[in-house]
């Protein structure tokens, strides 16, 4: 063996310069590091030449040592450098490359050793080089996890990830000693460390008790860490198995738009067949995934969708469509589309042949309803491939009959599948007066039965729009069927006067509905039915009752809905108005009750006289009434406002004062929905200017910072529309937002320090940024008339409010609040379009401050400070522009 | 490839700076204590930096009634 140079010396030369090298080009590493190696396994192998035999194995670690101490003082020129260079990341790749290198080369020396059989000593000692090169490098490191330098944090923190990734096997001391190390610095106050640790932290997860605790601390992780790049580092490091996939799965919702388009990119790698999820998790992925607002994260769910899901279904949608339980999904009609658009292959061989129709159910019934609305516009397909209109008829006729017959689990398949096909029936062409006249006589049967799925009558009344010659034939033809429908109440009445309960209601009821036919009738049956009926069939009756006039109800109301002729040229419907709506309203059954309100207030729409009326009786509603009639009759007071006028109504029921007291009164109601009614009311109301109440805006802009509001999704989401939309489409809006500025700051910061200290409060610091961007002028979009802008240019501008903050700072005692009205001015937008008297104004008010009522706390001194220095600034711009005598 | 970027002329020209000197372990791994961490990252969060459901609201739902959406209101 050639054993004459020396190894050792060679060392400090020869290491340097590979590190040098490895950093012009990866494309060298490979090279370097066999050279690196065979300097490596020289050094272990050098025996010295004053060999004494004793101390022989201690020499030879010796080699091996040196070598291992060369390399780190290399090393640690490293570590202290910045994050982001080039140079560094390629001498950290092939520490990395040099450490899983040196791993497989040992692991092929093992590997023909076990071939070969030969023991030979000094194999031994190679193949356990790699491993002890890089414990000896881990245990290095592991003395710079707490480095006061976060460079060095950061670097030990990424080659140790490196690191364990090529070891085979750890050393039980070692892993405990990284374990604890690592679990520090996943709480280290640098994000970027965080990052780093979580991936060397990954490489410790495993079967063993110890490895599951460190996949349980990524999962809390997950949740609980305020950088996005930590959270996506534990979405792709993290084992996934059953329960890690499902909290994968809830990062679907992550404020971050990056990780939210990951989940779905890992799922769609991860996922071999996507029934490990439950119905409900594939409903809530593909709603959030499928209605997400960034396009990215919509494509990546899509993707799923389109090749995995599909694929894994045969290609087949209807088989898709089962694993999605269409009956109640919320989200199988977006799933369709997604697939008709993406994969246009598959659905062409959709063949809508008798057996199709012949053989429904939900799925079918749902997938042919999409693909013809998908197919709208493209009448000469539609043609094709839709059933005639006599067919149609038929086939809804024969899944509205199987109701009665099947079980009554099955029954809601059924009522889904005849829904569809009235969904159908809307999409078809009825030129043919024949498939015209069947439709309408079955549509009509299906309403006059006694029994009637509510479902239908919504999607029947629209077929029957469709196919009545206007919108007065619609009206009449209804109001037919209304009258058949009513004969049966008019029966079932005649019992009633002798129910003790009733009575005072019928009478109340007969002196609003008069109809001279019913006393026609009346003596017929009274007598007969007047004893027979035992309490049974007392209640039976009444509960037959009462589902007829639900179902008259449900009728009128859709005609009402489609009819937009005034109440009083039409009057047949002016007759349902004392027939069915105005009994009802007085009816004891509160959903009767409820639903003669909604039909009064569309009536109300078509009617300014009434909706004047009845003011009162809704207000009265909203007051008292029970929760949904509550909800009913707000929404019907905000529908008469937006369609007569805030203020035409205001008049005309001598409400000025009472209207705005009365909308706080719902703002700050204890349900979330009148809450969240009002809050889209007064917005519709506000954004059309008929109304410009400065209190009304300022119980806005409060709800929308409260903490309580924030799971009140209508308020929150409405307002974060509305506000900004307000405030920048018009000056006359801003200055109302201007105008309350002030007190609404004040006010907010004062009930941010009651609440308890929590991450979903914000700050007052931030609520002052949001009230500025709103009002900030440079923000009005300028697409309002030329006049507008001259007039109002001056009016709306930061420095009003600047001048306020000034003038209440010298009445302010509270210290905090001192100290966020000084911030809150420096984000103030003042410019040169201020005029001359205005800077002075201010420049005046803050060297005012500063001498009489100075400030104590060193952040307010030096944002007042900075406010003042810029003022000054824009003197010296303006300097021509000052009089003598002025200064 | 420093004769690669160097190819514009003497404008162009940069010295690399290298580290020569060694680095004094004692001082890179200088503990930096207690001070580095943040406890409070281990705390729960109940928000979960997740996104509340979003019910999609639009100028659409601020042009139309409560009752008769398909109703044309006079802007």
């Amino acid at each position: 063996m050639p054993v004459r140079e020396n190894p050792i010396a060679a060392l400090s030369v020869a290491i340097p310069q590979i590190f040098q090298e490895c950093q012009k080009a990866v494309t060298n590493h490979r090279k370097n590091a066999i050279t690196l190696r065979k300097l490596q396994l020289k050094c272990s192998k050098y025996i010295p030449l004053n060999l004494d035999a004793t101390s022989e194995e201690e020499e030879i670690t010796n080699g091996e040592l040196m070598f291992n101490e060369e390399f780190v003082r290399n090393l640690n020129k490293v570590l202290p450098i910045k994050k982001g260079l080039l140079n560094v990341e390629r001498v950290i790749r092939f520490i990395a490359f040099f450490a899983a290198f040196n791993c497989e080369k040992d692991n092929e020396l093992l590997n023909k050793r076990d071939d070969s059989e030969s023991n030979n000593d000094e194999n031994d000692i190679e193949d356990m080089l790699s491993s002890r090169f890089i414990e000896y490098l881990i245990k290095h490191l592991l003395k710079g996890t707490e480095a006061k330098d976060k460079n060095v944090r950061l670097r030990v923190c990424q080659l140790l990830a490196h690191l364990v990734a090529s070891l085979g096997s750890i050393d039980d001391e070692l892993y405990e000693h990284l374990k604890d190390e690592l679990t520090k610095r996943l709480l280290d106050k640098e994000p970027r460390v965080r990052v780093k640790a979580v991936l060397a932290y990954s490489k410790l997860q495993c079967d063993s008790e110890s490895g599951k605790e460190c996949t349980n601390r990524m999962l809390k992780l997950l949740n609980n860490d305020p950088s996005a790049e930590v959270r996506r580092a534990v979405l792709f490091n993290i084992e996934y198995n059953e329960e890690t996939l499902l909290r994968v799965l809830e990062r679907a919702r992550d404020v971050d738009a990056n990780i939210r388009r990951s989940v779905y990119s890992i799922l769609f790698e991860e996922i071999q067949d996507f029934r490990v999820f439950s119905i409900e998790e594939r409903e809530r992925l593909l709603n959030w995934g499928l209605k997400d607002r960034d396009p990215h994260v919509k494509k990546a769910c899509e993707k799923i969708l389109a090749i995995s899901w599909i694929q894994h279904a045969n290609n087949n949608i209807l088989e898709l469509l089962e694993r999605l339980d269409v009956v109640g999904s919320k989200i199988a009609h977006e799933v369709l589309l997604s697939i008709f658009r993406e994969r246009s292959d598959i659905t062409q061989s959709i063949e809508f042949d008798e057996s199709f129709w012949e053989n429904l159910n939900a799925e079918r019934a749902l997938l042919s309803r999409v693909f013809f609305e998908f197919h709208k516009d493209n009448e000469r397909r539609l043609d094709e491939i839709m059933p005639e209109v006599t067919r149609l008829a038929f086939y809804i006729q024969k899944y509205n009959n199987y109701i009665s017959q099947v079980s009554e689990d099955e029954q809601v398949n059924y009522v889904f599948i005849v829904n569809q096909l009235l969904l159908i029936a809307k999409l078809m062409d009825y030129g043919d007066e024949i498939g015209r006249r069947k439709m309408h006589s079955l549509l009509r049967e299906m309403l006059v039965l006694p029994h009637i799925e509510e479902s239908y009558i919504g999607n029947i009344m629209e077929v029957m729009k469709k196919i009545s010659i206007n919108e007065r034939d619609f009206t009449r033809s209804m109001i037919e069927i209304i009258s058949d429908i009513r004969e049966g109440i008019e029966d079932e009445d005649e019992s009633r006067p002798t129910l003790q309960e009733d009575l005072e209601v019928i009478e109340d009821m007969s002196q609003l509905s008069i109809e001279p036919e019913r006393n026609n009738r009346r003596p017929v049956n009274v007598e007969e039915n007047t004893e027979l009926i035992d309490n049974e069939q007392r209640a039976e009756a009444k509960l037959v009752s009462v589902m007829l006039n639900l179902k008259s109800l449900h009728i009128v109301r859709c005609v009402l809905e489609k009819n937009s002729e005034e109440l009083r040229d039409n009057p047949s419907m002016y007759g349902l108005l004392s027939e069915i709506i105005v009994p009802n309203v007085q009816s004891p059954e509160p959903t009767l009750r409820e639903f003669g309100t909604h039909c009064l207030g569309l009536c109300c729409i078509l009617d300014q006289q009434l909706a004047v009326e009845n003011f009162d009786l809704f207000i009265h509603y909203v007051r008292h009434g029970f929760d949904t009639l509550q909800i009913k009759s707000l929404m019907i007071i905000f529908d008469i406002l937006m369609v007569y006028g805030y203020s035409s109504i205001v008049a005309k029921t001598r409400k000025e004062n009472e209207i705005p007291e009365f909308f706080n009164e719902c703002l700050n109601h204890r349900s979330e929905q009148i809450q969240g009614i009002a809050v889209v009311g007064i917005s519709k109301l506000m954004l059309s200017k008929m109304l410009r109440e400065k209190g009304v805006l300022k119980e806005l802009v409060m709800l929308y910072f409260d903490p309580y509001t924030s799971t009140n999704l209508h308020l929150r989401q409405c307002l974060s529309y509305f506000l900004p939309v307000f405030c920048h489409s018009s000056y006359e809006n801003q200055i109302l937002m201007q105008e309350i500025f002030l007190s609404t700051l004040i006010d907010l910061a004062y009930k941010c320090k009651n609440y308890e200290k929590s991450n979903e409060t914000v700050t007052p610091f931030q609520i002052a940024q949001q009230l500025v961007d709103w009002t900030d002028p440079t923000k009005v979009v300028k697409l309002e008339q030329a006049e507008e802008i001259i007039d109002d240019n001056n009016e709306s501008s930061h420095v009003n409010i600047a001048i306020e903050i000034l003038k209440h700072m010298f009445s302010e005692v509270d210290k905090e609040m001192r100290k966020l009205l000084c911030q809150t001015l420096n984000k103030l937008h003042i410019d040169k379009s201020a005029d001359v008297i205005q800077f002075k104004k201010l420049t005046y008010l803050t060297g005012n401050l500063k001498a009489k009522r100075p400030l104590t706390d060193n952040v307010a001194k030096n944002a007042l400070n900075r406010f003042e220095s810029n003022l000054l600034r824009y003197f010296e711009d303006a300097s021509d522009a000052l009089d003598d005598n002025e200064l | 490839s420093a004769f690669l970027r160097n190819w514009a002329g003497p404008e162009h020209w940069k010295l690399k700076r290298v580290v020569k000197e060694d680095v004094d372990e004692s001082t890179i791994f200088i503990s930096g204590g207690s001070t580095l961490i943040l406890p409070k990252l281990a705390e729960y969060v109940p928000h979960g930096y997740r996104l509340p459901d979003d019910i999609h609201f639009s100028s659409k739902q601020l042009l139309q009634l409560f009752l008769k959406p398909e109703y044309k209101l006079r802007s």
